[in-house]
């Protein structure tokens, strides 16, 4: 029994390394062309997203729904509306938190934590952040997606993310997962649905 | 009578004793394994607010598991409680102070610790039981109704005073849906908040 067992879980571990292929040098470039070309031509971006966090003691992954939006040059909403209110707004270097109704500000410019947050929640909306030099980046392809995996290169990041992952849809070149694994293997996936591109976003909604 | 109660601690104070019939107080609230309890939490230290999720859950018995994640999802703190040992999973760089890690390791020993040795007990009018229990030089107070026979309370206290406060309120199947931890001694309280999680 545990022989089989064992050419199963052989047999699945194969198949996962063999449907992630590396990109060639060529495919990169192509990818990431698209990718810049795509973020250069987009002024707005507004998303729904389930969050999920994976904690190996649970039964269920806790599960929190929530939207943004995102306007150029640097303006972003990210907010959680169940089961939870909770929102953030990252606009001129400042971060305005609500939090169930109560406000307060961060002033980001002062703030590394804070910084790096801001550029990595912005880039990994719009998909590109090729080229952040705080991590080695390696390129893979599925049947349907290119996902690109982040390892951080500063050890004090290391010490809570070690893989941060961007997955593309091929057709659109859009981010449709983000997920991010700790060192214990407990994660943090987000999965984007009904994304829009360039639609009307009002200045207000990123008011606090 | 007044002298020779003048030294307690305000929570039993003058209250009449009564012979205890029962050895161990049992914590209801995070005893089932099969449940994740998971809580929004508002955390206010001095004049600072921090938000985040609380997640409790019991292993088995006497193991607990309690990590405090940020709205993002980025791990504060990871903790365990197995029988008597305590082991730190993570904990944030910025947080990472003994002064800090003893005050959350007594709250949540407090919170979570579901087999406790009674003492003594007291009777508050006829609304309230009042079972207290000695842990690590202090005393636990287990506040119930003696109606519903509901866990409303858990008072921590030094020989002369409270300290600790956990107030349980809105309690559905076992769970206490709000959860006030509020310190006597230093501007520290935690606010609790369940979130349905399936």
């Amino acid at each position: 029994m545990r022989n089989v067992l064992t050419v199963i879980l052989l047999f699945l571990s194969t198949n996962v390394s063999l449907s992630q292929e590396l990109l060639s040098q060529n495919e990169i470039k192509t990818f990431k062309e698209n990718v810049i070309r795509q973020d250069a031509q987009t002024k707005t971006i507004v998303s729904d997203f389930i969050q999920y966090k994976h904690l190996s003691f649970l039964n269920n992954d806790i599960e929190t729904f929530g939207n943004l939006a995102f306007k150029a040059p640097n303006s972003v909403k990210w907010e959680y509306t169940s089961p939870y209110k909770y929102s953030v707004i990252f606009k001129e270097d400042k971060l305005f938190i609500n939090d169930g109704g109560d406000k307060s500000k961060i002033d980001i410019g002062s703030n590394k934590m804070f910084k790096s947050l801001n550029d990595m929640i912005t880039n990994s909306l719009k998909g590109n952040m090729f080229n952040n030099n705080d991590f080695e980046v390696s390129y893979y392809k599925t049947q349907e997606n290119f996902i690109v995996k982040f390892v951080p290169k500063d050890k004090g990041m290391l010490k809570f993310i070690a893989l941060f992952e961007l997955i593309f849809d091929k057709k659109s070149n859009d981010v449709i997962e983000v997920k991010m694994i700790e060192p214990s293997k407990d994660y943090t996936k987000i999965i984007f649905h009904n994304k829009i591109r360039n639609t009307n976003v009002n200045n207000e909604v990123f008011d606090n | 009578m007044f002298l020779l109660f003048s030294c307690g601690v305000p929570t039993i104070k003058g209250l009449p004793e009564y012979n205890v019939n029962l050895s161990q107080f049992i914590n209801p609230y995070f005893a089932n394994v099969n449940t994740d309890y998971v809580y929004k939490a508002k955390l206010n230290v001095y004049d600072k607010v921090f938000g985040g999720i609380l997640i409790i859950k019991k292993l088995k018995e006497n193991n607990h598991r309690i990590v405090f994640t940020t709205n993002f999802g980025n791990k504060i703190f990871d903790f365990e409680f197995i029988e008597n040992d305590f082991k730190t999973h993570f904990i944030m760089e910025e947080i990472n102070r003994k002064i800090i890690i003893n005050i959350l390791k007594r709250d949540f020993q407090i919170l979570t610790q579901e087999n406790n040795n009674v003492n003594r007990a007291f009777k508050k009018g006829s609304q309230f039981d009042i079972y207290q229990t000695k842990i690590n030089h202090r005393f636990n107070h287990y506040v119930v109704d003696s109606q519903t026979k509901e866990l409303i309370k858990i008072i921590n206290s030094t020989q002369s005073k409270e300290k600790i406060i956990i107030t349980f309120d809105n309690v559905q199947n076992s769970i206490a849906e709000n959860i006030q931890i509020q310190h006597k001694n230093i501007p520290i309280n935690i606010d609790l908040t369940f979130l349905n999680n399936h």
